[in-house]
């Protein structure tokens, strides 16, 4: 249990063990609460005084299954709040596998300075000078680093979209076969390494001074109930395995609430071909892997290796919200099209959802035309040159609408929606507008109530209520290094009963009964809109834009209905 | 005497991982269903083998559609599995 902190603007690095304040914190819980600690909420998030935090999970390096998940948080420099932005891969476990809780990177280095920092597998860090690797795209950039370090090494890094500190830049992580192709991709994370001066973290993945378990015994038994729930899950235990997270093409269209083409519509021609079935097939046809077990310790695999006719790479984990975004929102329904793309998107290193809706925002405002495959590939390809434009796509959705005067801008805190339009979800609505990070896709996601019938889409009723209790809990699972897939798979008292357990048979400590996720949630949560409202942020910032109230959505024709009272009532705690 | 086919025909396009119950499902085609008129949802996924266990839910005409709701001669519908969001 240690940090790690890096200080680039004197080169230092310093190891401490985890003060009082931050015991029993990991993840999101441990980046948002010291963000809201020790970063100045009006400080330039480009800036020397903001924090760059890197934080697996508290259960990461366990033998807990599903749990190489980490956090990266920051103030971020497209919503102006504070931002967690959660990554798969392998860095998780190694640095789990190291005892390290969080590398905090203060400070900011001399202007054109770049390096990476090492970890090697004693835990040893140093600061590495890297001014070859200036303006890499990140698929050469992990070859090189694997070919330098060994391949026995967890990579994240940045593109140059990070290094022209755009707002969608993300950071990249290795997935288990060392492809950079998972990502902490919201919030323009990638802007803030930038800023700070690193370009990569080369860790080590032999490290063996794992935190100590304070009761073994107790806690294999809580893993057995994780374990077998995950089993008994149809959605984690069938559906992601066959089809991943682009199985919610179908049903999300079918129920009228897959934005399409700039969210003007909610069923978008064609979606058969970009579907998780026909993705599937074509993966099994040509000899990728649809069932593909992306980070460390998975025991879902909802990952997959997508490749082109001949067999060979084009991308690895192809999901649905990058489907949506660059295939349901700009119309394109070519899967080798949106492959491309999610791969450019992982070499420039981009958000693909803000980089796809800033996309589509471009061609509802006429610049391309909706289905344009050629020009959305063009225009992400100017991101990654850095062009006029490039730089104003590459800032996202309402940068775009800004520079096309364009006011069709599904984005909320400046951050893109997710694949489930407001008007036909009306709970994601909720989370979208009242999410300390801007509108987004695993804060609260409420489609599982609207498919399981536990709630109507179109009906108010009861839509703050499970905006809410999603919030909470996915905020707390957030901490725990698991990723979302098995998290939503333990959202009932059985589960948050085992995690409770799986704390405290950690740490050796007794928790409050509701501690999991309640206690837990709702601190992270409050922490988060502390930050916020002391950055700037208001009620007008936890709103959704006009047009969701104004323009019905076909085929439903409904708008957004849930009011401003409500929507402030949603984390009002 | 004239012999009048007393059952519905129900397109049925199925999805998630439930294809794996028909044998060479065509997802061009989808099926058609023969079930007593009057067949609720619980009814047509009892005879296509689906079990409670699977998280089937249909959805017709963009809505999901209740166990005990009445399918309708000639009305095509969907069946996927339930699913909690993704990445
Ligand atoms: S289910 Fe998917 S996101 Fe979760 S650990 Fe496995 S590959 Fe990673």
């Amino acid at each position: 249990m240690k940090f790690v902190r890096v200080n680039m603007t004197h080169k230092t690095i310093r190891v401490e063990d985890v003060p009082p304040e931050y015991a029993g914190l990991g993840g999101r819980g441990l980046t948002s609460i010291m963000i809201n600690r020790e970063v100045p909420p009006d400080c330039d998030p480009l800036g020397p005084e903001n924090k760059l935090i890197f934080a697996p999970g508290f259960l990461t390096g366990t033998t807990l299954v599903n749990t190489s998940r980490i956090s990266v948080g920051a103030k971020s420099p497209l919503t102006g709040g504070i931002k967690e932005s959660n990554a798969g891969g392998t860095i998780g476990a190694s640095l789990g596998h190291l005892g390290i809780t969080a590398i905090i990177v203060e400070g900011q280095a001399a202007e054109g300075d770049l390096s990476l920092l090492r970890i090697d597998a004693q835990g040893e860090a140093s600061l590495i000078p890297a001014p070859e690797f200036r303006g890499m795209r990140t698929y050469t950039l992990v070859e090189k680093l694997l070919a330098a370090y060994g391949e026995k090494n967890s990579i994240m890094c940045i593109g140059p979209a990070g290094e022209y500190q755009l707002a969608s830049a993300s950071i990249q992580s290795t997935d288990v076969d060392g492809h950079p192709c998972r990502a902490a991709a919201r919030g323009g994370m990638g802007a803030v390494m930038a800023a700070k001066g690193l370009k990569a973290l080369v860790v080590d993945q032999r490290g063996k001074s794992a935190d100590a378990i304070a009761d073994p015994a107790a806690f294999k038994e809580a893993t057995k109930v994780v374990v077998e729930a995950v089993k008994a899950d149809h959605m984690s235990a069938e559906v992601m395995p066959a089809l991943g997270t682009a199985a919610l093409v179908a049903p999300v269209n079918a129920m009228g609430a897959f934005p399409s083409y700039n969210a003007t519509r909610g069923q978008l021609e064609g979606w058969e071909k970009i579907s998780g079935e026909a993705m599937a097939e074509i993966i099994k046809e040509r000899g990728g892997n649809p069932t593909h077990r992306g980070c460390d310790q998975c025991m879902i695999h909802c990952s997959n290796i997508y490749v082109d006719k001949d067999g060979k790479f084009i991308t690895g984990s192809l999901e649905y919200e990058t489907i949506w975004a660059t295939g349901g929102m700009t119309g394109i329904t070519d899967l080798d099209v949106i492959a491309q793309l999610d791969h450019l998107c992982d070499d420039i290193g981009l958000d693909t959802m803000n980089t796809g809706v800033a996309v589509a925002v471009a061609m509802d405002a006429g610049y391309r035309k909706f289905g344009d495959a050629e020009a959305a590939i063009a225009m992400v390809e100017e991101i990654g040159k850095g062009t006029e434009f490039g730089r104003i796509l590459g800032n996202g959705p309402a940068a775009v609408g800004e520079h096309f005067n364009h006011p069709r801008v599904p984005a909320v805190k400046r951050q893109s929606i997710a694949a489930y339009d407001p008007r036909g979800m009306l709970g994601n609505g909720v989370t979208f507008a009242t999410s300390p990070m801007g509108a987004d896709h695993t804060a609260g996601n409420v489609v599982g109530a609207y498919l399981e019938r536990k709630l109507d889409p179109l009906n108010p009723e009861g839509q703050v209520e499970t905006s809410r209790f999603l919030q909470i809990a996915m905020a707390a699972y957030d901490c725990m290094g698991q990723c979302f897939m098995a998290s939503v798979a333990l959202l009932h008292p059985e589960g948050f009963g085992a995690f409770k357990k799986l704390i405290e048979a950690k740490a050796g400590v007794q928790l409050e009964e509701d501690y999991f996720p309640f206690g837990m949630g709702i601190r992270i949560l409050k922490a988060e809109k502390e930050f916020n409202r002391k950055a700037g942020l208001t009620k007008k910032d936890d709103r959704l834009p006009r047009f969701f109230y104004e323009e019905p959505l076909p085929p439903h024709n409904k708008v957004f209905v849930i009011s401003d009272q409500e929507l402030d009532s949603v984390l009002d705690f | 005497m004239f012999w009048i086919s007393s059952e519905m025909k129900v397109k049925v396009r199925l999805f998630g991982a439930l294809r794996v119950h028909v044998s060479d499902y065509d997802p061009s085609e989808g099926l058609l269903v023969e079930i007593p008129p009057g067949a609720a949802v619980k009814d047509l996924l009892a005879h296509l083998g689906i079990s409670e266990t699977r998280g089937a839910v249909v959805i017709a005409q963009g809505r999901t559609m209740e166990a005990n709701d009445r399918l309708r001669d000639g009305e095509p519908v969907d069946v996927f599995q339930t699913i909690r969001g993704g990445r």
